[in-house]
């Protein structure tokens, strides 16, 4: 599949391409990181978080390739394992400074966060998180979706966002985190 | 409501980041000036963490359920598997023609003749392809076994005795990894008329990636395209193996698992293994497994 037609159905939001991205330069983005030191698991993670990135990038039309899919995926692949890299030497001296924080209401915030996403239907879910996460717009998320057209994927996404408000707000209040 | 509707959508524009530089340090403002506003937007912006979280480990598992060609064998969990095959794998044996007319004579019984360049010949009698552009030589050419323990020698396994050709070319493909190191037949040690000779008639060592995808859609199937073969299905622990015949152009695959054979074709499509029964085929095949083992 040539690098224009992954572009294209990327941007349409077609996860099929990105399963068939993901295949097809898996072994060569995983070895360059295997061979920087990172475990097969790293390595896959990276990868996986790569590719996330250009999918965010291509889905919300932000991205301009002046390079190939490879070429530029790779870039991001070492970026982020850098990135790692740095973190993970932080996280040594912090344990050794005895330094450790653990913010448990952050924690548990997220958590309910989190249950109250999953008790959103399926379609409610999906607008939020292409809205927010993708940031596709509102006719791409309608053609993905099959509603009548932008007007409507506006509409529902923000009664969607609406229930999800508010379903936080009930549970921090029984949580005390609202006063 | 259509007040509520263009905040919550600044809201939305702030979070994605996407208010322009003026647009975005008024709203910052505004956000310091209310201790209620404050407490909204880090509401909003854990609402919206949360959702990318719960995209991120969406697409994330996504990704792993993708099947993925050609692991390097050093690597996973594959490795032993990827070991068990490379020890076994792949046999290429010339003479596809004759298919091995009696047991156990094939590869061994290379009867060459002292002294000569033209006497070469089997006691097995076989019909391999003769080289086209050497017409004084009679080549007949079987290949002997693996030589297992060469899996990591990069020198092909290239013998010579005396003034003679021993044309064979044992080289157990190492699978899977090969795309980075191709291991390149040393020819140099032969001279012109011996290299043709042999590359009449051995072809391609058989370069067969193999990877085993325990997948619950197919109980026992297998795809095999660009010398990579995908193993569908549980094959419980039992060994298996490659077994090619190069014959000129001709290439034929089979696998041996758990005492069966089955006849590999090239295609993408996954398709379930079936068993030979061919009772002649398959005891030809036993022999020359039997003695590729050894």
């Amino acid at each position: 599949m040539k690098d224009s037609v992954i572009l294209d159905r990327i941007g349409r939001g077609d996860e099929k391409a990105l399963d068939e991205l993901y295949r097809k330069y898996y072994r060569m983005m995983t070895r360059a990181i295997i061979k920087k030191n990172g475990t097969e698991e790293e390595a896959k993670d990276i990868y996986q978080e790569a590719l996330i990135v250009f999918w965010q990038k291509a889905v919300s039309h932000q991205l301009v390739l002046t390079s190939k899919i490879s070429t530029y995926l790779y870039s991001i692949c070492l970026n982020l394992w850098r990135k790692e890299l740095d973190r993970k030497s932080r996280l040594s001296h912090e344990e050794k400074d005895g330094v450790e924080f653990i913010d448990d209401e952050s924690l548990e915030r997220s958590k309910i966060i989190h249950e109250c996403i999953a008790q959103l239907g399926d379609t409610c879910q999906k607008i939020l998180m292409y809205y927010y996460f993708d940031d596709m717009s509102l006719q791409d998320i309608a053609n993905k979706l099959g509603f009548a057209n932008a007007e409507t994927a506006k509409t529902k996404k923000y009664k969607c966002k609406k229930r999800l408000d508010s379903l936080v707000k009930a549970n921090y209040s029984a949580s005390d985190f609202l006063d | 409501m259509d007040q509520h509707f263009s905040y919550s959508e600044q809201v939305d524009l702030y979070l994605k980041g996407k208010l322009s530089d003026s647009e975005r340090v008024a709203f910052e403002e505004k956000i310091q000036q209310d201790p209620l506003l404050q407490s909204e937007m880090k509401l909003q912006q854990e609402i919206h963490q949360a959702l990318s979280e719960t995209r991120k480990v969406g697409l994330k598992s996504r990704l792993d359920q993708v099947p993925i060609e050609q692991t390097p064998w050093f690597i996973g969990s594959t490795f032993k598997t990827a070991a068990v095959v490379s020890a076994l794998v792949i046999t290429s044996v010339a003479t596809y023609v004759t298919f091995a007319p009696t047991e156990s004579e094939i590869p061994y019984e290379i009867n060459i003749a002292e002294g000569g360049f033209e006497d070469y010949t089997t006691k097995a009698d076989l019909e391999a392809p003769k080289p086209l552009a050497v017409p004084e030589q009679q080549n007949e050419i079987v290949e002997a076994a693996p030589i297992i323990e060469e899996t990591t020698d990069s020198q092909p396994a290239i013998t010579k005795e005396e003034k003679t050709i021993v044309p064979t070319v044992r080289r157990p493909s190492v699978t899977a990894d090969f795309s980075e190191d191709p291991i390149e037949l040393d020819y140099s040690d032969f001279e012109a008329p011996q290299k043709q000779a042999l590359q009449n008639n051995t072809v391609d060592d058989a370069n067969i990636a193999v990877e085993r995808i325990a997948n619950t859609d197919h109980t026992f199937h297998y795809q095999f395209y660009d010398d990579k073969l995908f193993l569908h299905g549980s094959f419980e622990d039992a060994p298996y193996k490659v077994i090619a015949f190069n014959a000129k152009s001709v290439r034929r695959l089979f696998l041996e698992h758990a005492g069966q054979f089955y006849q590999l074709q090239e295609q993408e499509e996954i398709v379930p293994l079936v068993p030979i029964t061919d009772s002649t085929l398959v005891k030809e095949l036993r022999n020359l497994s039997a003695v590729n083992s050894r």
